[in-house]
């Protein structure tokens, strides 16, 4: 594990991820709010719908593990106090628009001439340069300025955003992963460095089969096909409708697909479904040069088949067949997931000014030696104020009141 | 490249098929591992069989799909149930840092490659299991793709608008492109841990596990509030205009979000203050998310006279978010900020040719990473039995002619 560290947390939103997930891998991850606490905040749902900066579940789900400090950074006090800790820090994330650190005096060079071991890491919209780096970006805009919301939606309809504040998760997890990769570079060479991390070159890279394989080896632009998959020749069907919801299921050729095509097919003869398919040779089905009508032919009875049944049933179905089939879960199926639950994932917290304590997603991964997990919930506003200003960097209650009374902490 | 990469030195084996495995590998390799890649000519992983192939014609060394996951390591093709394939495979073993798998959960036990197993050959090994749920529990017996744990993972649930039913982005099942960045990271942090301790360790890596997090709030509404949070599409509890809307040309879109009053007020002088904006209807966000049907459809009145570019244009430089809908035709060929920070590299690869690659969002001051093609099949067959595993030609040519590396 990655401890006796310390990063010191400037995010926005969009970087909220990167310093949850070094903290599960036992960093100290301290957040800095400005005074009066982030406005993410007042991003909801909140803890029994009562709206509060303290009640936020958004702020809950993406800050847990970290502890949490109220600085002002815009003041030149405040930057004096943020370079004491750089001094002593070895991560410093950030999210703020390119160049904005600069115009502080805190960008990586007046850090690094601090503290040269520092490793900097800048989450922005598009990247520090180029001449997109001034525009702005949300979630939504990184999405479709990186391509892949061009993938989801029905032919001719709305592009759909894929699930919310997935681009922000996703930044949040390249930029914690470049941030472990330099600090295996710092234990080996002592040198930190400085990381720009673009959140529309994060979809770009997550949309693996567009580039290259859809434009430069067909030439073609795959679209918004509903639930359909275009698989370079033919479409197959990803998701299905079944009794009491949605399953995902995907045929496949060739060997991949030859035993739980033939497992299927006892299925489907077991509920009288199997029809013309009884006269496929499975070892000898493949997707080149095969045709629309013949995977139409093949999905329709597939598709009667699991409307007949259950998430539930299907599931049990495919463990006793050996078929891939999954259902479409929502939160409270994942809440309840054998899997899951089998795996103790689920780790409770407590929240004692709600006098509560609630199950929250759990390890990252199993490990012989190590936990990557959550640690406890997420900082109060200006929670550790007296445990870093005093207790680390030694001001006393005078120079405290009157740093609060400029609204510097 | 005169600099070390931070991971130069380390040495792993990679016995792994399709993406979540090989992607994992590769981050490695591009930062400066030397990873060598375990396959097999009789059954080769499903990389080096999907289409599309160079000029359509299939062949294991054709598939742009493989070159994509796979590079900068080095092919090694032997026959692991041959016991000298056996041997060669503990000698790799014994001589790397990292083991990392993707096959399918209990079938390294069964060939009697088990981590115990493995330890007995190099004490302080760190094995990497990789799979969709976990190397146990009730429904390993699933497994699956990509997006069995997209499904699982609450991710699909989400994947739609309010009134419609779940949608599939293409052939891009995220959680095969997430999941290799959390098996890295666990490589990472275990390489650390050896490093200060000098023990190896055991990690079983699954994708389903790390994504149930990128929910965190939707989850902690089911916990905390006993609520299933609907999908809402491309809209935004806190944002007004937040959709994407249709714009002059064929299928053309571009995206808008509007969260704060001043972005409203930018907005809204963007679109030369018509007297609707004045309207009490769209005065505050409470108001706007209340009409927001109407709201939707006057803004398309207006973007449908301009293409998306013209629409982002104008946006941002009032300081409205705003982007567009691009396709990978726009990406490619149009999306200056991608030819000004070289987001798509050009590779070489003997037999595909030149071929664009995407390279890791993010650039690093001091240790680029140094992306290279994909391996032909067995092409390092010479250099790791004789470099790594130390035997004569010889004895390659014996174990060639056996039929154990093929």
């Amino acid at each position: 594990m990655l401890s006796g560290l310390r990063a010191l947390d400037l995010t926005s939103e969009a970087g909220f991820f990167c310093g949850k997930l070094l903290a599960y891998f036992g960093i100290d991850v301290i957040k800095i709010e400005p005074p009066g606490g982030d406005p993410a905040r007042n991003i909801g749902p909140f803890y029994h719908d009562i709206p509060d900066p303290e009640r936020s579940l958004y702020w809950f789900a993406f800050n847990d593990s970290k502890k949490g400090i109220t600085l002002n950074i815009e003041a030149p006090e405040g930057q004096d106090i943020f370079k004491k800790l750089v001094a002593k820090a070895d991560f410093v994330i950030e999210s703020s628009p390119a160049g904005h650190m600069e115009r502080l005096g805190l960008g990586y060079r007046e850090l690094s001439a601090i503290n040269p071991r520092i490793i900097m890491t800048s989450i922005s919209p598009f990247g520090q340069t180029g001449p997109y780096r001034d525009y702005k970006a949300t979630d939504l805009v990184a999405m479709a300025m990186g391509g892949i919301m061009s993938l989801t939606g029905v032919p001719g309809g709305v592009p759909c955003r894929l699930s919310p504040y997935h681009t922000y998760c996703l930044a949040g997890t390249n930029a914690a992963l470049a941030s472990m990769i330099a600090y295996h570079h710092r234990t080996r060479s002592g040198e930190g460095q400085y990381i720009d991390l673009s959140l529309a070159e994060c979809t770009t890279r997550e949309d693996y089969y567009e580039v290259p394989v859809s434009w430069e080896f067909g030439h073609y632009n795959a679209g918004r096909n509903g639930d359909l998959m275009f698989r370079y020749n033919v479409y197959t069907r990803t998701i299905w409708p079944c009794k009491d919801g949605h399953v995902t299921w995907s045929l496949f050729g060739g060997t991949i697909g030859a035993e739980e095509n033939k497992q299927l097919s006892k299925f489907l003869e077991e509920e009288g479904l199997l029809g013309k398919l009884k006269d496929i040779d499975w070892d000898k089905f493949g997707f080149d040069g095969i045709t629309q009508e013949k995977i139409d032919e093949i999905e329709e009875p597939v598709s009667e088949l699991f409307k007949r049944f259950t998430k539930k049933e299907l599931e049990d179905e495919s463990l006793k067949r050996g078929l891939r089939i999954s259902p479409v879960s929502d939160v409270k199926d994942l809440y309840e997931s054998r899997q899951l639950q089998f795996r103790n994932y689920w780790k409770t917290i407590e929240h004692p000014e709600l006098s509560d304590a609630v199950p929250y997603p759990g390890q990252l991964f199993q490990s012989s030696e190590m936990k990557a997990e959550p640690r406890h919930r997420a900082p109060l506003i200006g929670e550790h104020n007296q445990e870093i200003y005093q207790g680390e960097l030694g001001f006393d209650s005078n120079t405290i009141a009157v740093l609060k009374e400029k609204g510097v902490i | 490249m005169d600099k070390r990469l931070p991971f130069e030195g380390v040495k792993v084996v990679e016995w792994t098929q399709a993406i979540n495995g090989p992607w994992t590998g590769a981050w490695f390799s591009d930062f400066g591992a030397e990873v060598i890649k375990i396959e097999s000519t009789k059954f080769p992983e499903m990389g080096r069989v999907s289409s599309p192939y160079k000029d359509n014609i299939p062949g294991p060394n054709r598939s742009v799909t493989f070159n994509t996951f796979n590079t900068g390591k080095k092919s090694f093709t032997v026959d692991l149930k041959h016991p000298r394939g056996r041997e060669l495979f503990m000698g790799l073993v014994q001589w790397a840092d990292i083991v990392l798998q993707n096959q399918r959960p209990g079938l390294m036990k069964k060939m009697g490659f088990g981590y115990e197993e493995l330890r007995k050959v190099k004490e302080d090994i760190i094995v990497m299991d990789i799979s969709i749920m976990g190397q146990e529990g009730p429904l390993v017996g699933v497994g699956g793709w990509g997006s069995n744990s997209m499904a699982q993972s609450g991710q699909f649930y989400y994947y739609r608008f309010p009134d419609s039913g779940p949608l599939s982005p293409g052939f891009t099942a995220v959680p095969d492109a997430i999941g290799p960045m959390y098996a890295a990271m666990a490589g990472i942090a275990a390489l650390d841990y050896k490093r200060q301790t000098g023990k190896g360790q055991y990690l079983d890596i699954s994708q389903l596990e790390p994504m149930v997090h990128f929910l965190g709030p939707a989850v902690l509404n089911y916990t905390m509030n006993n609520r299933i949070q609907p999908p809402i599409g491309s809209r935004d509890p806190d944002a007004a205009p937040h959709n994407a809307f249709r714009c002059r040309g064929d299928d053309r879109w571009c995206v808008i979000a509007v969260f704060t009053d001043q972005e409203w007020q930018a907005f809204c002088r963007v679109l030369g203050n018509p007297e609707w904006t004045q309207s009490a209807k769209f005065a505050t966000l409470s108001s706007r998310k209340e009409n927001e049907s109407e709201l939707e459809e006057r803004i398309s009145q207006w973007t449908m006279q301009y293409t998306p570019r013209e629409v982002m244009t104008m946006m941002q430089e009032a300081g409205v978010p705003a982007g567009v809908v691009q396709n990978v035709e726009d990406i490619v060929d149009f999306d200056p900020q991608v030819k000004a920070r070289e987001l798509l590299l050009t590779l070489h690869h003997e037999v595909v040719g030149d071929y664009l690659h995407t390279r890791w969002p993010f650039i690093m001051s001091n240790t680029p990473p140094d992306i290279k093609t994909g391996p032909l099949m067995g092409e390092h067959n010479h250099y790791i039995c004789t470099e790594i595993l130390g035997m004569s030609d010889e004895e390659f040519v014996e174990l060639i002619n056996e039929e154990v590396v093929a």
